[in-house]
């Protein structure tokens, strides 16, 4: 529906490249004209000379490499414990009304208060950060999986015991098929929350990795290095978003 | 072939509702090779009795038989079930739907294909087995439903109003495509329905049911061979019959109608 019409995707893209348009400009005359001074925001000549140059230095990838393989480590551990956790509250009856309010309770509390523990328990390298990312987005994971599961159609379960589905059949064929677009949003929301925490982690606490960067940038004073690290981010989580659309494109075609 | 003996249901209370007495004494035997439709008005527990019959739930008094075996579960090597909301995997194409069923029913997989494509010839939809289910009409629907329960081969075949959701049109020409149909497969079919037409039209025998808690008032024969055409509809057997069950519903639901409303008011005043 790429057509000219309120609404209509071309509209929308116009909409959205004219807003961002407008952002540019704006920050281009704050810094030309001086209303920001250059230490807090650097002018987009020399924003896009330091990405170039730190794209071109290896330690660039060095932080990049770290923060992926924490994100990477922090995605794994969650999917495998909260999809594990997800599958038998979601099925079995009695461990769900168990599960369930504790897992909507500990979500609600601010995770990022068990960072200062992460660290403590788990010092300042990678670990912590794997710990903390796991642990965010572990609880998106478990509850979509959970809700997903249990709110599957009784029609469908119905239709299946009475053409002899057993348990495995009726989970493989039935359940996770019926209750798979929830529990992938619950896999986005995961992956999204994992990198952000893991990002945030190392700017709080860390030696290496885009996070910590970006923070040094800042104490620095080095505006335009801070921003071309928040870019390098931004295509980092843009890549992570695309990854996973391709990831659901084809679980959808098996499905 | 499926025999009720003195069945008699009550669904737990739940809230303010005190416990309802869904069915009471239901005695009936549905002869091997027999299409036997139930029809009554609405919550006489008709479905109630097909659910029974699938093994879905257990009686609370008497008992169920099928082909001389009591029914604690179901048992998908002689049972197969037409629910009314067709009850397709939307994630599945139309061939895999029928193939699924017969993956639970455990067909080898290097036979399922052809299976399902041999029903789905059999209702004319060869030609949708790509498709989704999204894309298929509610007529179309059912016919990949019954397609999928005829392609488990049981000799029993329940079906709980499965053109309840269809046009009067609709509900024509799969009713008279069906009756070929199971003239071919010679099963033992417990339809539930609440069209006199359709009872009339596909049926051996007719019970007709009476209100809350739900009992047997009737069993009326149709004495017409199978398959049946569209000019059994014209003849004077089927408007006779179809005048008597109409008779026979008509006060049973003036009955339960007002029953409910006398049963409202007393609720009102307590």
């Amino acid at each position: 529906m790429s057509t000219w019409r309120p609404g209509g995707a071309l509209a929308a893209s116009a909409i959205q490249g004219a807003a961002l348009l407008a952002v540019v400009a704006v920050w281009h005359l704050a810094t030309v004209e001086r209303w920001v001074s250059p230490l807090i925001l650097p002018d987009l000549g020399r924003l896009a000379a330091t990405l170039v140059a730190l794209l071109a230095r290896p330690e660039t990838y060095h932080h990049v490499g770290v923060t992926a393989y924490e994100f990477g480590a922090a995605l794994l551990f969650a999917l495998s414990v909260g999809l594990a956790v997800g599958i038998v509250a979601g099925t079995v009856r009695y461990v769900g009304d168990l599960i369930e309010p504790v897992l909507l309770a500990l979500y609600a509390i601010p995770i990022v208060m068990a960072f200062p523990l992460c660290i403590l328990f788990l010092g300042i390298g990678s670990a912590s950060k794997i710990a903390f990312g796991a642990l965010y987005a572990f609880f998106p994971v478990a509850i979509h999986t959970l809700k997903g599961l249990r709110h599957v159609d009784r029609g469908f379960i119905r239709a299946a015991v009475s053409m002899g589905a057993g348990p495995r059949l009726l989970l493989l064929r039935v359940l996770i098929p019926a209750a798979f677009p929830v529990i992938l949003t619950g896999v986005r929301l995961a992956a999204v929350l994992g990198l952000l925490s893991v990002v945030a982690g190392e700017m709080l606490g860390a030696l290496e990795g885009v996070g910590q960067m970006l923070t040094r940038s800042v104490e620095a004073l080095v505006s335009a290095e801070a921003f071309a690290w928040i870019l390098i981010t931004i295509m980092m989580v843009t890549l992570v978003g695309g990854t996973l659309s391709w990831v659901e494109r084809r679980l959808e075609r098996a499905r | 072939m499926i025999q009720f003996k003195d069945v008699g249901v009550t669904y737990a209370g739940e809230g303010a509702l005190g416990a309802v007495e869904a069915l009471r004494g239901v005695t009936l035997t549905i002869e091997r090779g027999e299409l036997f439709s139930l029809i009554g008005p609405s919550g006489c527990g008709k479905s109630t009795l097909l659910n029974l019959a699938a093994g879905l739930r257990g009686p609370t008094t008497g008992v169920v038989t099928v082909g001389g075996q009591p029914m604690p579960r179901p048992r998908p090597d002689t049972i197969a079930v037409v629910f009314q909301d067709y009850s397709l995997f939307p994630w599945r194409t139309v061939v895999g739907n029928i193939e699924a069923g017969l993956e639970f029913r455990g067909v080898p997989r290097a036979e399922r294909r052809d299976r399902a494509m041999r029903y789905l010839r059999m209702v004319g939809l060869e030609a949708f087995a790509g498709a989704v289910p999204r894309q298929l009409s509610g007529g179309m629907k059912q016919r990949v439903a019954i397609a999928r329960s005829l392609s488990l081969e049981t000799p029993v075949l329940l079906m709980d109003e499965p053109f309840g959701a269809l046009d009067e049109q609709t509900r024509m020409v799969l009713g008279e495509e069906v009756s070929q149909i199971f003239a071919q497969t010679q099963k033992t079919i417990l339809l539930v329905t609440h069209s006199l037409a359709e009872a009339v039209f596909l049926s051996d025998r007719i019970a007709v049911m009476s209100g809350r808690p739900g009992r047997i008032r009737e069993v009326i024969q149709v004495d017409a061979p199978h398959p049946r055409t569209p000019e059994f509809m014209t003849s004077k057997l089927f408007h006779d019959l179809r005048d008597h069950i109409f008779r026979l519903l008509h006060d049973e639901m003036r009955a339960s109608v007002l029953g409910l409303h006398r049963g409202a008011r007393a609720e009102d005043r307590g």
